[in-house]
């Protein structure tokens, strides 16, 4: 029975079971119906959610399982927006620009992971460096609001940010494009996809590998695996991950502006990661629908500043709920069926 | 400046550790011949645990040379040491502790193995160390005793051709010292071991020659019933710890 | 020679700014390891401390260092509340501070309003080789200077400066010792905030008080910090010196968003280089 619920705590690089496959296919299928009863309003909501989704697993992801906390996600989602956006309006077609949204962050984080991870900066060093490198990419492009800062024909527009961002084209037929109720399709399947993507890489030799570094990146080493060289891949991996939620960002709003980049856009991963649990990838997701739900709910509620909300949030379960709800539930749950038997008992 | 051609299948020339004016390792010249079952002693602080992190690559000598099987490795990382055939168990239980002892030892065997045979690797370990009664349960949750084994069963699975071995009997039973004892000999049969130990017994039980550290420099160096009457050798070791 | 002098001032005046907005963070991080992701939310407050006091009728002169006493003591609340349950968990203080930030940024956008407000210095300009520059800045420059000779002196010539730093060093030994070492810490938090809200005071007359102000100096003083490396004054001043130098010249021969890019630039391929940082070749000390 605990096994059931290993996957919602802290799963290891055990191949998932039966009940597993279950629920990710009764996901899908509520997730794939929910057109149905809801409205585009609704819809378009619940697209962010899962958009956004991605960039809080792409976190988690290198967090909660190499164990390196990177707030690059912002810059790598941020970057991958304003490269769809200025490719899709100079190209006039989508699917290339659509790639590039994803191939230009993993190619900028793995620059960065050459600069960082080769040069043997500590874990916390790393996470305080890509926090900076976010916060200058963000001064940047604040600062392009000249005339003179234009990319092809499409000028970045400072603080403004670029709106009219072309929606996505169907790639074998580009006079087609993609409408509200397609994009919630299209981000329903890329959250599924990427997570169950994700936990299945962790059964790889190559996951097991990085949940070793987590766990003890000396033994690893003394193993005689090269953890540089894994750690890097994670990141560069993740970078891409953040991209494509970057890009689906810009899709979903027609828009990118700075604040992608923004401090305040890194804030709310770290939020929604660590409300949810980042031991887990189911953690974030959930982590992230509570956290928008809640941010849209006090907007409606009149509270001035809903910062000041999240704020405390974070504060609270850094203190008091360090492994976040999903963990959190998962023992308590497992705990209520399984009796004292512990979790790893696969196969 | 290297001179004769590096003998044996590890050699050190003067290496030398220093932490913060505080000579660790302080000139060592060790030569080990492969299928060696070689034992350091020395009182904490005599720099063997030192020596065994300039060895496998965990912190990079000060000065001096280190070759193992006729390389130099002295300014390698560790897991490049460790692919040439080191494994070390340190000090600590160094292990995975969020992982299950089988996902633990799986990680170390699969580095030299595909697939299937990792898989055969692992099981061979747990039948020889007989891991079978907690191998699912996470090795953290695991007794100090079984951690060990845990770790030790590692380091077999990665079938280095240089085992050492940092007081590998701390925390066990009376019994379980002599089981470890047997194992070392017969990993002995394929595998060239160094060991650090404390417990006078268990040395006697296993070494041939023993190698005495003290203050960072070899004090001795000779058969087990040499050192020991050794009055120096008493007087810097025994004279502090107690010997059974 | 008009030119050497203007350049000359630019970089004193990028150096201060860099030394203001770090030497709190010095302290908190470098000392203490705790990462003060509100770093820049003090400088806010200190910012805010001063135009609220301005505002009932205090000079500047008062204003300025009530405002150091006011952040200190908010400093000691932080500490006393959040703080000292993380101490050892730095990812953790790194997260809890950012909520912090949050927060702060939250309540004195509700308070305050979102708006920009500024005290005037009212002390006229200065030129210098041609350049008009505001009387004011001069006294930033000095006062900045003045902070960091009077935390150093602080910190080596006076004996809670040898416990506080035998206390950072280890604490175990201290307490054995019989030192308070939770007094300590709080006095430690207290003061680095202090300075910080001094800095945030400081900097009000020629850059204003703003709810959102802190993110413009949080990357720079990280930069600065970890630059230095393990002696965090020392480190500082040095990190500081090459970086405002660095922003300086860029910033005023060409533009100041280039002048940060450049520093970042520098910061990262100096990490690459110098991962221990500018004073990590030297033994641990002050």
């Amino acid at each position: 029975m605990q096994r059931l619920f290993s996957d919602f705590r802290r799963p290891s690089g055990q191949r998932p079971g039966a009940i597993w496959w279950s629920f990710i296919a009764v996901a899908t299928v509520v997730v794939f119906a929910l057109p149905q009863v809801l409205d585009l309003a609704q819809l378009l909501d619940l697209s962010v959610v899962f958009v956004l989704a991605l960039l809080a697993l792409s976190m988690s992801f290198l967090w909660g399982y190499v164990g390196i906390l990177s707030f690059g996600q912002t810059a790598f989602f941020g970057l991958g927006g304003y490269v769809y956006a200025v490719a899709a309006m100079n190209w006039g077609d989508t699917t290339l620009p659509f790639l590039l949204g994803i191939l230009v962050p993993l190619a900028f984080a793995a620059l960065l992971g050459v600069f960082m991870v080769y040069g043997k900066i500590s874990d916390i060093y790393f996470s305080v460096m890509t926090l900076v490198i976010t916060l200058i990419l963000n001064k940047a492009m604040r600062a392009t609001s000249g005339d003179q800062y234009v990319i092809g024909d499409v000028r970045l527009n400072g603080q403004n940010g670029i709106p009219g961002v072309p929606p996505l084209q169907v790639p074998w037929n580009p006079t087609v494009t993609l409408f509200i109720d397609h994009v919630y399709y299209l981000s329903a399947a890329l959250i599924v996809l990427v997570y169950v993507g994700l936990r299945l890489l962790l059964t790889t030799s190559f996951g097991r590998v990085l949940v070793g570094i987590r766990e003890n990146e000396r033994r690893i080493e003394l193993l005689g695996y090269d953890a540089r060289r894994y750690k890097f891949a994670a990141f560069a991996l993740s970078g891409g991950v953040a991209g494509l939620s970057g890009t689906m960002f810009a899709i979903w709003g027609n828009f990118v502006a700075p604040e992608m980049f923004g401090l305040g856009q890194a804030a709310e991963v770290i939020i929604w990661v660590i409300v949810g649990g980042k031991s887990t990838l189911i953690g974030p997701i959930v982590g992230t629908g509570i956290i928008q739900y809640l941010t849209s709910w006090l907007g409606t509620q009149g509270v001035g500043q809903v910062t000041l909300v999240l704020g405390v949030v974070l504060v609270v379960f850094v203190l008091l709920f360090k492994e976040g709800l999903v963990p959190t539930l998962g023992s308590l749950i497992a705990r209520l069926f399984g009796g004292r038997r512990k979790q790893g008992e696969a196969e | 400046m290297t001179g004769a051609s590096p003998k044996g299948i590890l050699e050190t020339r003067d290496l030398r550790k220093v932490f913060g004016g505080v000579h660790a390792v302080d000139g060592v010249d060790f030569v080990l011949k492969e299928g060696e079952l070689r034992c350091l002693i020395g009182p904490n602080g005599a720099g063997k645990s030192t020596f065994f992190k300039l060895v496998t690559g965990q912190i990079q000598p000060s000065d001096g040379q280190i070759f193992f099987d006729g390389h130099e490795v002295s300014a390698h990382a560790s897991h490049e040491i460790a692919r040439l055939g080191v494994g070390i168990k340190n000090q600590k239980p160094d292990v995975f502790d969020g992982l299950s002892a089988r996902e633990n030892l799986w990680l170390a065997a699969q580095f030299a193995h595909d697939k299937a045979g990792a898989r055969r690797q692992v099981e061979e370990v747990i039948e020889r160390l007989q891991l079978g009664g907690f191998v699912h349960r996470l090795v953290g949750e695991l007794a100090h005793g079984q951690r060990q084994w845990v770790e030790i069963g590692m380091v077999m699975a990665r079938e280095p051709r240089l085992i050492l071995l940092d007081e590998p009997s701390a925390g066990m039973g009376q019994e379980e010292r002599v089981r470890t004892a047997e194992l070392l000999k017969e990993l002995n049969r394929t595998t060239t071991i160094v060991v650090v130990e404390h417990d006078m017994q268990f040395i006697k039980r296993i070494a041939d020659i023993v190698t005495v550290f003290h203050r960072g420099k070899v004090l001795r160096e000779a058969k087990v019933d040499v050192v020991l009457s050794d009055p120096e050798v008493r007087d810097v070791y025994l004279g502090r710890t107690e010997v059974a | 020679m008009d030119t050497l002098l203007v350049y000359a001032y630019q970089v004193a005046f990028s150096f201060s700014i860099f030394i203001l907005i770090s030497l709190g963070l010095a302290v908190i991080f470098g000392m203490m390891k705790v990462i003060n992701l509100a770093q820049g939310e003090f400088i806010m407050l200190g910012a805010y401390a001063c135009v609220v006091c301005s505002a009932v009728g205090l000079p500047l002169w008062l204003a300025v260092p009530l405002a150091g006493v006011i952040v200190g003591a908010i400093g000691i609340l932080v500490e006393r509340t959040v703080i000292r349950f993380l101490y050892g968990r730095v990812l953790d203080t790194l997260l809890a501070t950012w909520g912090l930030s949050l927060f702060l940024v939250g309540i004195v956008t509700t308070i305050a309003g979102p708006q920009s407000q500024s005290v005037p210095a009212d002390l006229g300009g200065v030129s210098l080789g041609g350049l008009q520059v505001p009387a004011y800045s001069l006294v930033m420059i000095g006062g900045a200077c003045a902070m960091l000779l009077g935390t150093y002196a602080l910190w080596r010539f006076t004996s809670l400066g040898l416990i506080v730093r035998g206390t950072m060093q280890n604490p175990e030994m201290a307490r054995a010792l019989g030192t308070n070492t939770s007094m300590i810490y709080m006095f430690t938090f207290g003061f680095g905030s202090a300075l910080t809200g001094l800095a945030g005071a400081l900097l009000v007359p020629l850059f204003g008080a703003a709810p959102t102000m802190g993110l413009f100096y949080i990357a720079k003083a990280f930069i600065a910090v970890i630059s230095g490396g393990p002696w965090p004054l020392l480190g500082t001043l040095s990190a500081s010196s090459l970086y405002g130098t660095i922003d300086g010249v860029i910033s005023y021969a060409f533009s100041s968003v280039l002048g940060e890019i450049a520093v970042l630039l520098v910061a990262i391929v100096m990490l690459r280089l110098l991962p221990q940082g500018i004073t990590g070749r030297l033994r641990k000390g002050l």
